[in-house]
């Protein structure tokens, strides 16, 4: 019990101290960026009386220490101010804008962490053969190409050549207000309304990007998992299983799968927590509205309120999903407790 | 053969979700404009503050002002909430008469008492406006009776000279002297805020159009106005953001918008030979320059900012820049008055040298130029070291970006700095910005330019320039400002590199854009089957 007592308190004090890390440094980086956030609310036409006036208003005229105690506690309580971009407060548009990430990021993650786990799977178990070139050579294509390049390929081809994909955005910008979006997440929120229409336009929207991303996911995964297939048929259990006469489907799917499981899960946890991150470039070219377009427009704009919220919430999310994953390799493997 | 099978399913499934998915196009609707765009750079719709693309746009097409610049030839100022003006015998008090009937989008009538609400707001926020009438005489201390309040439809001005009637009227066809509904925004009004804080999401005036809705950083939508008299044949305009030029030129292509903004010279390119797209040049709004500090030793001399000139290779700019540049050394246009078809500078390594020399100028002077990326810039910028170099200066060339950029030009804490500087399609407001300057280091609060920031004063050109506001005679006004133009480009601080005019392409079906001080005006487009043809 006591142990358990020590072992938490460890846990949530050291998360504590990173997330005080994290904000000291997101505030030190906003101060010493060239940046200036004046001319990014007022833009750099204004004249100097209204630079003034805007600069006082931000508090920007306060000593430094006041202004971080300031930054501290609000950051604590999750209040990162009102951002520039939208004058409303920036955890309110993180609640915007992470909905069309997680929808993208999270289906593509899952999809191309299937995909590329059959695929790597395959490919271990066809060593050097045809079906292991195919994927290797796929996998590194793709792998390799800038994925800004590839989302711009696929849209040249998809939407200008074939006509297949209905082109950039979540939704067809005419369909926008024509349904409440409650939850951010079109897909759920089309289906609340019985707007099969609309629904239809988001999956098809969804498509192309979906298909990218997954299919960069589906690279990743299929080296790694290739890669810890091979080490695990080296193994003694493997020849043991073999040696009994089991089928190699079995032999690959029972045995070796079964002991890829935490390796697995360490993947995950990388892979879902860049997903949400944001595939920034390729929310660019498919004019995604998700957090890494809010991200990026924020740097530009030198929004710091929005710039803090974000940092925050991204390290957040790999605090969580690194201890989610500590927790599934307890799970997963009795040993490591 | 597993492998091979999923492949297929895999490929087949994309195929499928994609064609079922794909909903009939929408966008043949007729009174529906989709404009591609930099919607993230929208910070507020408040007309008297918006200093970014979409913002100004929407101003022209959500408020309507005094006066307006005619739709076929944008010099020609017509009435437009006014139906008349008078000017006392003084040419110092004008009056203008608003018309019965136009209305705000709150179904309250335009009055005098919202014209005088408006000009103060401009006025007190700060902004161009501010600037627009600081340059009219008007101060802090003279702003509140500058404008009154006669009746419901007659309003004065009182300025302090006689300004030429062109200058006058410009002023109030100016977006930021867009007439705001004051007895909305005074209800609304939070903090002292003026209604800043409503208009930052809202509009509140009388044009042709409303915002009705912004989704930050994804889209802006404006609707038909109910009440304004004429009405436009455009139901909806919306500006659809689309940070990848790529993926505009994509959507313009396949039709599924309307018109792409700030594409580069490349995509445009990739647009040019497309059957159903036309691209729309506007008139020139943009100078590219590059700025010497005379504050800092040794542009201080003039010989040396002479020098400079003669380092650039000023047929570059239009090679790369193709039909958005135009070639000039001075910031005048054809249409203005001062303006000469002239080059006084070409390419000339061993004139530079020459008067390098002559100014003192050690072979191996460092000068650090500062730039923004915007596309075209770079390789012109890259040749002008190259040459610097042979003439023995040499140039330390960095790449910014603009937020850190511009508060350094603002601070006059550079040496050499690369701009891309509006231009008035006003004579005097292009002279003002980069010629009128008549003490040097006091900061004019309200009439900054580059001449102030690069901390050059000239008393001539600003004596000359404070002539041409009041100067009746067509002939003697051309002298005055041909001379400014001339101490320009021989003696300032502003070294032009081309003017630049921007480019819209747009589908074949769309006609009738117009451009208010270059700014185009959405409201009164048409979108039409046979492409606007008769």
């Amino acid at each position: 019990m006591k142990a358990q007592f020590y072992r938490y308190s460890g846990a949530i004090t050291s998360i504590f101290v990173t997330i005080l890390g994290l904000v000291t440094l997101v505030f030190m980086i906003g101060q010493l960026l060239p940046a200036d956030p004046v001319l990014a609310v007022i833009g750099p036409e204004a004249p100097p009386a209204q630079y003034e006036a805007t600069r006082k208003a931000m508090g920007l005229d306060r000593p430094l220490a006041e202004r971080y105690v300031i930054y501290l506690g609000n950051a604590l309580t999750l209040d990162f101010g009102t951002s520039l971009i939208s004058g409303e407060p920036v955890a309110r548009d993180i609640s915007v804008f992470l909905p069309a990430t997680i929808e993208l990021g999270l289906t593509s993650t899952i999809l191309g962490g299937i995909v590329g786990t059959v695929f790597g799977m395959l490919a271990a178990a066809n060593r050097n053969k045809w079906p292991d070139m195919l994927v290797r050579t796929i996998g590194l294509t793709i792998y390799s190409m800038p994925s800004f390049l590839l989302g711009l390929l696929m849209l040249l081809l998809f939407y200008v050549v074939l006509g297949w994909s209905p082109g950039p955005g979540r939704l067809s910008i005419y369909l926008e207000q024509t349904f409440a979006q409650r939850t951010g997440f079109f897909i759920i929120d089309t289906i609340i309304a019985g707007d099969w229409a609309a629904l239809r336009n988001v999956l098809s929207h969804m498509a192309l990007p979906l298909t990218v991303l997954a299919a960069i996911n589906a690279a990743w995964f299929s080296r790694f998992v290739r890669t810890f297939a091979l080490e695990e048929m080296g193994r003694e259990y493997v020849l043991t299983a073999r040696v009994k006469g089991l089928p190699e489907r079995l032999v690959l799917w029972r045995h070796i799968f079964v002991n890829l499981r935490v390796q697995l899960v360490t993947i995950s946890a990388v892979a879902i927590a860049g997903s949400l991150e944001g595939a920034v470039l390729l929310e660019a070219v498919f004019a995604w509205p998700g957090f890494g377009q809010y991200f990026v427009q924020a740097l530009g704009k030198g929004d710091m309120n929005a710039i803090s919220g974000c940092v925050m919430l991204t390290g957040l999310l790999f605090i969580i999903m690194n201890l989610a994953a500590d927790r599934l390799y307890h799970m997963l493997d009795r040993r490591t407790q | 053969v597993i492998v091979s099978r999923i492949f297929v399913a895999l490929i087949g499934a994309v195929a499928l979700a994609s064609c079922s998915g794909n909903s009939p196009r929408s966008n043949e609707s007729r009174d529906v404009l989709v404009i591609s765009g930099d919607v993230a750079q929208v910070s507020t719709f408040d007309p008297a503050i918006a200093s970014d693309d979409i913002g100004r746009q929407t101003a022209l097409a959500t408020y309507d002002r005094l006066v307006t610049r005619d739709a076929v030839n944008s010099t020609v100022i017509v009435p437009s909430l006014a139906e008349s003006w008078t000017v006392s015998p003084d040419g110092k008090r004008w009056v203008f008469k608003i018309r019965q009937g136009p209305f705000f989008a709150s179904k309250s009538p335009v009055t005098a008492d919202d014209v005088q609400y408006s000009v103060i707001r401009a006025w007190r926020k700060g902004a161009q406006g501010k600037v627009e009438l600081s340059q009219l005489g008007v101060t802090d201390a003279s702003v509140d009776t500058f404008v009154t309040v006669i009746d419901d439809r007659h309003v004065a001005f009182h300025f302090d000279k006689a300004y030429l009637p062109p200058i006058i009227l410009s002023l109030f066809a100016h977006r930021t002297m867009s007439v705001v509904d004051a007895k909305l925004l005074r209800r609304v009004e939070k903090e002292g805020d003026l209604g800043s804080g409503y208009l930052r999401r809202k509009s509140a005036g009388s044009g042709p159009f409303r915002v009705a809705h912004w989704a930050a950083g994804r889209y802006a939508m404006l609707d038909r106005q109910p009440y304004f008299g004429r009405q436009p044949s455009l139901r909806r305009i919306i500006f659809q953001h689309m940070p990848e030029p790529s993926s505009a030129a994509y959507a313009l292509r396949r039709q599924d918008i309307d018109v792409a903004t700030r594409l580069p010279d490349d995509a445009l390119e990739g647009l040019a030979d497309v059957d159903t797209i036309h691209i729309e040049r506007g008139p020139v709004v943009f100078a590219n320059i590059i700025m010497m500090n005379t504050a800092k030793a040794p542009l201080n001399d003039v010989r040396v900012r002479r020098a400079l000139r003669y380092l650039i290779d000023y047929s570059i700019m239009t090679k790369l820049g193709r039909d958005s540049q135009v070639e000039s050394q001075s910031l005048l246009q054809p249409f203005q008055p001062g303006y000469r078809d002239r080059k006084l500078y070409q390419q000339n390594i061993a004139q530079a040298k020459k008067l390098l020399a002559q100014a003192g100028v050690k072979s191996g002077t460092v000068l650090p130029l500062r730039a923004t990326e915007n596309g075209i810039i770079r390789p012109i910028l890259e040749k002008f070291q190259q040459n610097a170099g042979l003439a023995g200066l040499r140039i330390a060339l960095s790449f910014e970006p603009p937020s850190s950029l511009y508060p350094a030009i603002r601070g006059r804490e550079y040496t050499l700095a690369y701009a891309r500087n509006g231009l008035s399609i006003e004579v005097d407001g292009v002279l003002t910005d980069f010629g009128w300057n008549p003490t040097v280091n006091d900061k004019m609060m309200a009439t900054f330019g580059p001449a102030f920031e690069t901390s050059w004063s000239n008393q001539e050109a600003s004596g000359l320039i404070d002539r041409g506001r009041v100067e009746t005679d067509p002939a003697l006004r051309a002298k005055l400002y041909a001379r400014v133009d001339d101490i320009l480009q021989r003696d300032s601080s502003t070294l032009v590199l081309s003017q630049e005019k921007p480019m819209f392409p747009m589908r074949k079906s769309i006609s009738g854009l117009r451009f208010s001080d270059g700014i185009p005006m959405w409201a009164w487009v048409r979108k039409d089957a046979n492409g606007g043809q008769p």
